[in-house]
């Protein structure tokens, strides 16, 4: 077996809020909501510590936040100043270790078992990783130290804002055991009612059940309910992004308006695009057909099928019904291209199941 | 409440009703049964509002009485006591005491005035019908239906159509049909007389199960009930209802049109099962399939697992069409030939197609079964 891994988590504390209290004084010390018009139907994407004690969070229609806090600043986001921030942390994670995987702006899971500054404590590297953010953008963010992802991240949502949580191999039982049911991650409010109803309220009410019952209960998440309550979690730190979308497009070396001649090109690229697939063991539902006119108007007409699929035959299939939406054939065209997107989640992938096909009358 | 039953005759009861019970209910009520002794009959009652049971045995009643009780506790309870004489009276502080010889167990019980009715008043409209073909209908269909994790909302997939009709050439039948998207099974019988089910009605998974369960214990004398809403199961000292759901079933008339399938292979049945089974063995994990390599004269079935190893084997068949070569899960194949003796048809409508077998001996059963991708 394997030494045991040394996994950082880190969550910056009320982060859209923070770096606009952070830029304009005279909102430090009240309620500030970053998010939607209250006016039109917005909701609250971030809020800082003083509107939270007024019951406000993220995700409540901006309305709602109103009334629970007249007195709140609203503010519309500003993402680039979110986003300079950002890459200011990402810095930060870098000098420590390249095994960094960002779950947003402003959280990312660290694997510091090997680190470039040879820093044996995960603790110490994750005190260091806090001071650094608050000496370059003056800002807070709260750590989880684990050995693993699921502890780690739990961990740092543990003592909010500025704090730090290490849940040592030892003590991960009884961190887990005394966790409520709702702070799991992966346990939404329609999971946490479930869970309820089941009579599970904490980590330990979890742990008593057999993998088998969970299954039946929650399919495939059953098993992952399964292994966290008994503190494993082998999911690697995975710096590489998520990849959403694989496409492949051309611009044409002259205007076009032969569709015999698009399809032909197009179907090259759907040949390129299932090379793509392929090769990163992807399959999409979504396939988008792009098109740039010879006035440079550019338009994107796409289809969702039941099936995912990473054959060129089943993208040109669409891609034929899809053209036909178009003005391609009166109007000349410059460039062409094909994505797929909306891939299958990484555990199918793993388990490839989905390689079993569905009756054609279960079929939308 | 005062009486004295044998406890094998009691844990033979209680192995009964088990399954009739609802443990993740939010009714605590619901996980317990209803034990009553009245008249030197000792009868336990069980539901989960959907599918109910009765059973019953002589016992010595002193007092009569009843009472709710844990149904699952109470099992593991009564399993473990040694044989004799089981003793069952209850307090007046809502405690069961069970006596076995030296044992001596008090149990909580629940006021069995809080216990749902059990009633089975509306099997006398009921009709009887045929156990045989019931059972032989849930044999060849209940591996299709979805788990309750896994059933889609849209269709009531969790449970069997059960539905009635008229072939010009083979007269009147009945007809189940499962399915869980990726495979259909429909087992058909022929039947005397007339059965009207409308536009079919639904069977419940867990209602089939229990009733299959009941089926194969082989009590003397058991008969099926046919009613309108209901199904019930009735021998000398049990009865049991499946109260049936209206729902919308997928309408699969065009996956079961022999015409969608131009090409078949004609195969024995058994042969391709004992081949498959090794197959299976190799692939054990899900995500593993078996291909068919269908040919003129045979067919190849090959596994591949590439951390254990490789099978491949021909069996002798005849094909008419062009060949070609499938990907299947093997489970899917294996529990349906587990039904067909002699040679079997596997319709076959192209290489990325569904297949459909045929059962076209004494039963017209088929099983549509959908491929893998290679």
């Amino acid at each position: 077996m394997q030494g045991l891994r040394k996994i950082i988590h880190i969550d910056m504390d009320a982060f859209y809020a923070s770096v606009e209290q952070r830029d304009n004084p005279q909102l430090r010390g009240r309620p500030v909501i970053v998010g939607g018009d209250p006016d039109r139907r917005g909701v609250v994407a971030a809020c800082s510590y003083e509107a939270r004690k007024s019951g406000i969070h993220s995700a409540m229609s901006s309305v709602r936040a109103r009334i629970l806090c007249p007195e709140a600043v609203f503010l519309y986001p500003r993402f680039e100043a979110y986003r300079a921030v950002s890459a200011q942390i990402m810095e930060i994670f870098l000098e420590y270790t390249d095994l960094v995987e960002p779950l947003s702006l402003d959280e990312a899971f660290l694997d510091v078992t090997e680190n470039k500054k040879g820093i044996g404590s995960a603790t110490q590297i994750a005190l260091e990783i806090k001071d650094a953010i608050f000496k370059r953008t003056s800002l807070t963010a709260s750590a989880g130290v684990s050995y693993n992802k699921f502890l780690a991240k739990v961990a740092s949502a543990y003592r909010k804002p500025d704090g730090i949580t290490v849940v040592p191999p030892q003590k991960a039982q009884l961190f887990i055991e005394g966790l409520p049911i709702g702070k799991f991650f992966g346990v939404g409010k329609v999971t946490e009612k479930k869970m309820r109803e089941l009579g599970i309220s904490s980590g330990a009410d979890l742990k008593k059940l057999s993998k088998d019952d969970l299954v039946k209960v929650f399919g495939k998440y059953g098993e992952y309910f399964h292994s966290i309550a008994h503190g494993v979690d082998n999911r690697p730190v995975s710096p590489e992004r998520v990849r959403k979308s694989l496409g492949q497009e051309i611009t044409l070396e002259e205007d076009i308006d032969d569709l015999g001649q698009m399809l032909e090109i197009l179907d090259r690229l759907a040949h390129a695009v299932e090379q793509m697939l392929k090769r990163r063991d992807l399959e999409g539902r979504t396939i988008t057909l792009k098109m740039k006119y010879h006035d440079l108007q550019s338009i994107t007409r796409s289809v969702t099928i039941r099936e995912r699929t990473n054959q060129s035959e089943v993208i040109m299939k669409h891609v034929r019904s899809l053209i036909s939406g178009t003005d391609a054939g009166n109007r000349k065209v410059r460039l062409l291209g094909i994505t797929l997107s909306n891939f299958q989640p990484d555990e199918v992938r793993v388990k490839k199941q989905d390689r079993q096909l569905i009756l054609p009358i279960f079929e939308e | 409440m005062k009486c004295k039953i044998n406890k094998s005759v009691l844990q033979n009861m209680l192995a009964k009703v088990q399954g009739f019970t609802e443990r993740k209910s939010t009714l605590p009520i619901l996980s317990h049964v209803l034990v009553e002794a009245q008249d030197d009959i000792f009868r336990i009652k069980a539901t989960d509002l959907h599918t109910s049971i009765q059973v019953k045995a002589p016992c010595e009643v002193e007092e009569g009485g009843a009472c709710a009780i844990n149904a699952k506790s109470f099992y593991d309870l009564i399993r473990e006591l040694p044989d004799g004489t089981v003793r069952i009276g209850i307090d007046d502080n809502a405690k069961a005491h069970i006596d076995v010889e030296k044992n001596k167990i008090k149990m909580n019980v629940m006021d069995p005035d809080e216990y749902p009715m059990v009633e089975f008043s509306s099997m006398d409209r009921g009709s009887p019908f045929e156990l045989s073909v019931i059972k032989s209908m849930i044999d060849r269909t209940i591996f299709s239906i979805p788990s309750s994790a896994e059933s889609d909302t849209k269709y009531t997939l969790a449970g069997a159509l059960l539905i009635s009709g008229h072939d010009e050439l083979t007269g009147g039948y009945i007809e189940m049909v499962t399915t869980d998207s990726r495979r259909l099974s429909v087992a058909r019988f022929s039947v005397d007389g007339k059965i009207d089910m409308g536009e079919g009605i639904i069977v419940p998974r867990k209602g089939l199960q229990e009733l299959k369960r009941l089926m194969d214990s082989k009590d003397e004398e058991s008969n099926i009930l046919l009613s309108k809403d209901s199904i019930f199961f009735v021998s000398p000292d049990t009865t049991a209802t499946v109260r049936l759901i209206d729902g919308k079933f997928p309408d699969y008339k065009s996956v079961v049109a022999i015409d969608a399938y131009p090409y078949y292979t004609r195969i024995n049945a058994q042969e391709l099962l004992s081949v498959l089974k090794v197959c299976a063995a190799m692939v054990s994990d899900i995500s593993n399939c078996v291909r068919f390599s269908f040919q003129k004269d045979k067919t190849i079935v090959y596994a591949n697992n590439p951390d254990q190893g490789e099978v491949e084997t021909p069996v002798n068949s005849e094909l008419h069409g062009e060949e070609m070569e499938i990907n299947f899960n093997p489970r899917y194949f294996m529990d349906c030939l587990a039904y067909i003796s002699g040679d079997t048809e596997i319709r076959l409508k192209g290489p990325q197609g569904p297949c459909m077998i045929m059962d076209n001996g004494k039963t017209d059963c088929k099983w549509v079964i959908m491929p893998m991708r290679f």
